[in-house]
């Protein structure tokens, strides 16, 4: 079953479009990464996803149901955490805990403040107050807390250092281990969900332009060096030293048998950020 | 429910601030009090300092919260707090006014109520200004509150949909006059009020339901937010104006037939009735219309023209002039005319002045004169051009001048004695001057004295004569007497042992009266000079008067009671001045009393007939022809 079905979402502002005609799944169980650089369209399309923002063309289902519709009910079984951390700077993290234990049906607690206290945070600490990485730890534990289906984490690592990093993505990782969680995620951190993620989706100026398993795409995809020009058709070419470099994106055991006795001298496979820059434009730098 | 008292409890628990502040302005006024030159009447002065701490805060906290309590969250985008819950949008919305309802009543409470219950047995009159100082505040708060809401709403946007929303406030502020207008005109009040109220309570409402539209429509999105409210709202401003629009337009609908108890004022001459008053299911809602009653054709005219303002016909019948009240010139008015046969159009003289002015027609309807302030003036009726104008060397208010065209170039005025304030008799004149257009000079011809407490007096059809009719006089022969009209000189005293209903002098010289006598009502007929020519007994009445005169027949109208509390009906007797007799009796038909309130012309002139504009017993208008006694329905 799809936890996330979105189709042909379209997401303009006046005459700028956003995001064009968008379509993914996400797999029950599985744990989708939505790639892109800023303003790709990634915070516009969760908030369509999450129910908060009406897309102009197409449609998005959570658990087989509208989002925009149903968003009261679907947000009992979806834990969200929001790109720019959004609660209230003047609520406690034990404010907040009470609050969310008022409005959702079902809500543990003792889990909250079990997590807090892992993070080091103290519940009588104002959220305002908080480095932008306790924030996010903050909303991660309210996330989780009320047994959510399905997570949804906007850029949740944006801002936050290496050790930040590793434990909000080990908290889910966690999690995904003990209850079989769906979980999207957009996200920079490209090192940090290249552990976790199932399937990869990168969004390119508002276009959908690789949807994907990620053990099938970091397959396909070989970083070729020649001693010479580049004898096979590459995604990418560029000089390499006194020979060539190339990116393959259809690598297989065809090629692989290809390539033998021509001028490779280095066949190497690439990490999910190697495959973002060459999808996701190098040009401009890397994904941030 | 679970959700919205969630929500609540959330905003008052950060709020809670607002109540700390109110308890320590509840506690100011009595610090107040402390203060030397506030002891002597302190617990009045509790209460003024509660009342503007009150108004203020209070008011602060409104504007305040009202502004926030979406809005901040809004533009510092922490609303998606609330939708990343399973919180609905209506529970968001509802939970944030009912929070914001409860801080505002709840910091009212705390401010008022020590410094009510301290001032309560001391003054009443002081708590009196309290308890509807609170109720005002109880109402606009809420008002306040969702207004300022919106006006945030708008602003944070930062869109250029603003300019849109100025224009539709622009449109529905001057929708809104136009609609309510013709209430205005009609000094419908209580209407007004009705109407206003309703209005203003579907705005509030419509500002309630914009919230919860906008929030569940654009959610977290601040630009969003603003189309939302600003399509919701102004469409609900629409639809509440369009229905106010048919509200009135079904109030101002009324025909001269739908009129009830109205109050109709005859031309001497000629079918046009001014007919005016009140109409069944529209409360205070009075409309006006000049009437043909031969052929039913009418036209409007603002109530608030002829409520208390001149109004006169020409005596041909044939013209017709009013003051029209200004909008926003301090109960100014400007003279309007307009020509009855053939009938034009109305036309506005430009001539400005005091609502409360004399104006007269020419018995042609030519021309215009009117007087007040201490001056007199001229003016051709069919184009409003000055003929001419005189000062009035008189301390006298515009109520006590009357005047009236002995000719087309001379006008007569005079100038009667206030209305005593003391009981006994004084001393009581009448100046009478005449103005000649053509030489425009003024000059005094005379006047009239007698002693007693009231006078009042009318003039003959032709301007010759006056009949003087005087309250409580120190000399019996001043009761009721005859004068010249252009002198003031004494010509005949008429018998004083019965009490003149009214006095119509007939264009033969004589004098008709109703006259009331052991409670029977008798009509008598004088000579000039005082003789008594005719006594006819028309029966058992409350009241009578003379209400027209055509041929030889003349028409008087009683007024019948069994009891003098109780009323029974009216009837119209027919009486043939030839044969002095009665013709007929017309049973349950009242003609009018040609008597407007603010006549300025002192001649009695008993409209011609033979069709009278009359009201039924169900105080409908019906025409009755006094030849045959028929009494036919007004045709429109």
């Amino acid at each position: 079953m799809s936890v996330v079905d979105v189709r042909d979402v379209t997401i303009s502002y006046g005459r700028n479009i956003a995001v064009d005609k968008v379509t993914f799944k996400v797999e029950q169980g599985s744990v989708y990464a939505l790639l892109g650089r800023n303003g790709a369209g990634k915070s516009s399309l969760v908030r369509c996803i999450v129910g908060q923002q009406k897309p102009a063309g197409g449609s998005v289902a959570l658990f087989e149901r509208d989002a925009w519709k149903h968003r009261t009910p679907l947000m009992e079984r979806t834990g969200v955490v929001a790109e720019d951390a959004d609660a209230p700077p003047e609520m406690t993290a034990g404010q907040i805990e009470r609050f969310c234990s008022r409005v959702y049906a079902r809500w543990d607690s003792a889990a909250v403040y079990e997590r807090l206290k892992r993070f080091g945070i103290d519940p009588k600490s104002k959220f305002g107050t908080l480095s932008k990485g306790q924030r996010k730890q903050v909303s991660l534990a309210m996330a989780l807390a009320s047994s959510p289906e399905l997570v949804i984490l906007d850029d949740p690592t944006l801002g936050l250092d290496v050790v930040a990093r590793r434990s909000l993505f080990e908290e889910v990782v966690g999690e995904l281990a003990d209850r079989g969680l769906t979980v999207l995620v957009t996200t920079h951190d490209l090192a940090g969900v290249e552990t976790i993620a199932d399937r990869i989706g990168i969004l390119s100026e508002g276009r959908l332009v690789l949807d994907e398993d990620l053990e099938a795409l970091k397959s396909r995809f070989r970083r070729v060096r020649m001693t010479g020009p580049a004898s096979i058709e590459a995604a990418k070419v560029r000089a390499w030293g006194g020979g060539t470099e190339a990116i393959v994106t259809n690598y297989d055991a065809f090629l692989q048998e290809r390539l033998h006795g021509t001028n490779v001298v280095e066949v190497t496979a690439m990490s999910l950020e190697e495959i973002f820059i060459a999808v996701g434009g190098e040009e401009k730098g890397t994904a941030s | 429910m679970r959700h919205v008292l969630a929500i609540i409890r959330r905003d008052l628990e950060e709020k809670r601030f607002i109540f700390a502040t109110a308890l320590v302005f509840a506690v100011l006024p009595f610090v107040a009090i402390a203060i030397p030159g506030f002891r002597a009447d302190a617990r009045s002065s509790v209460a003024t300092a509660a009342n503007i701490i009150a108004v203020n805060f209070v008011l602060a906290v409104a504007i305040g919260l009202g502004a926030t309590m979406i809005g901040s969250d809004l533009s510092a985008g922490r609303l998606s707090f609330y939708f990343s819950k399973p919180i609905s949008s209506r529970a968001l919305w509802y939970g944030k006014l009912l929070s914001a309802l409860l801080m505002i009543y709840g910091s009212l409470a705390i401010v008022a109520i020590p410094a009510s219950i301290y001032a309560i047995n001391v003054r009443g009159g002081e708590w009196v200004e309290n308890r509807v100082l609170i109720a005002a505040l109880v109402i606009i708060e809420p008002a306040l509150l969702l207004v300022t809401h919106a006006i945030s709403t708008m602003l944070r946007a930062r869109s250029a949909i603003l300019i849109a929303d100025a224009a539709a406030i622009t449109v529905a502020i001057g929708a809104g006059w136009l609609i309510a207008r013709p209430l205005v005109d009609a000094l419908a009040v209580r209407l007004l009020l009705v109407a206003g109220v309703s209005v203003a309570v579907a705005l509030l409402i419509s500002l309630v339901l914009a919230g919860s539209w906008q929030i569940g429509r654009a959610r977290s999105d601040r630009r969003a937010n603003h189309v939302e409210l600003s399509k919701f709202l102004w469409s609900a401003v629409g639809a509440i104006l369009l229905m106010a629009a048919i509200f009135v337009g079904w109030v101002v609908s009324v025909r001269p037939a739908d009129l009830k108890e109205a109050s109709l004022y005859g031309a001497p001459e000629g079918p046009w009735v001014l007919a005016g008053g009140r109409v069944p299911h529209r409360m205070d809602y009075r409309a006006a219309f000049l009437v043909n009653s031969t052929s039913g054709r009418f036209f409007r005219i603002p109530w608030r023209d002829v409520d208390f303002n001149a109004f006169t016909f020409s005596r041909r019948g044939n013209a017709v002039a009013w003051t029209h009240v200004l909008e926003g010139r301090d109960r100014r008015g400007e003279i309007w005319t307009n020509r009855l046969d053939p009938l034009g159009s109305v036309l506005k003289t430009g001539i400005v002045a005091s609502p409360w002015q004399q104006i007269v027609l020419s018995d042609d309807g030519a021309r215009l004169a009117y007087a007040g302030a201490g001056l007199l003036g001229v003016a051709d009726a069919a184009t409003g051009r000055s003929l001419g104008s005189a000062r009035l060397d008189i301390d006298a208010s515009p109520s006590d001048v009357s005047l009236f065209f002995v000719n087309p170039d001379v006008i007569r005025v005079y100038v009667a004695p206030p209305p005593a304030s003391e009981k006994g008799p004084r001393d009581l004149i009448v100046r009478m001057w005449e103005f000649d257009v053509r030489q425009r000079s003024i000059r005094k011809t005379g006047e009239l004295r007698v002693a007693g407490r009231f006078l009042s007096f009318g003039a003959t059809p032709d301007g010759s004569r006056l009949i003087v009719r005087t309250a409580s006089p120190a000399n019996p022969q001043d009761t009721a007497f005859v004068a010249d009209a252009r002198t003031g000189a004494r010509i005949a005293t008429l018998p004083t042992d019965v009490a003149l209903q009214r006095a119509a002098p007939l264009p033969d010289g004589t004098i008709a009266a109703a006259v009331m006598r052991e409670r029977r009502v008798h009509f008598r007929r004088f000579a000039s000079n005082g003789e008594l020519l005719a006594d006819i007994d028309l029966g058992p009445a409350a009241w009578a008067y003379i209400a027209g005169l055509h041929g030889s027949r003349l028409l008087v109208v009683i007024e019948e009671r069994e009891h003098a509390d109780r009323w029974t009906g009216w009837k119209s007797v027919v009486v043939d001045l030839a044969h002095n007799g009665v013709e007929r009796a017309v049973p349950d038909v009242r003609p009018a009393k040609r008597e407007h309130p603010y006549e300025d012309d002192p001649r009695v002139m008993l409209p011609a007939g033979p069709i009278f504009a009359a009201l039924d017993n169900r105080g409908r208008i019906v025409c009755l022809d006094i030849r045959t006694g028929a009494v036919t329905p007004l045709e429109e």
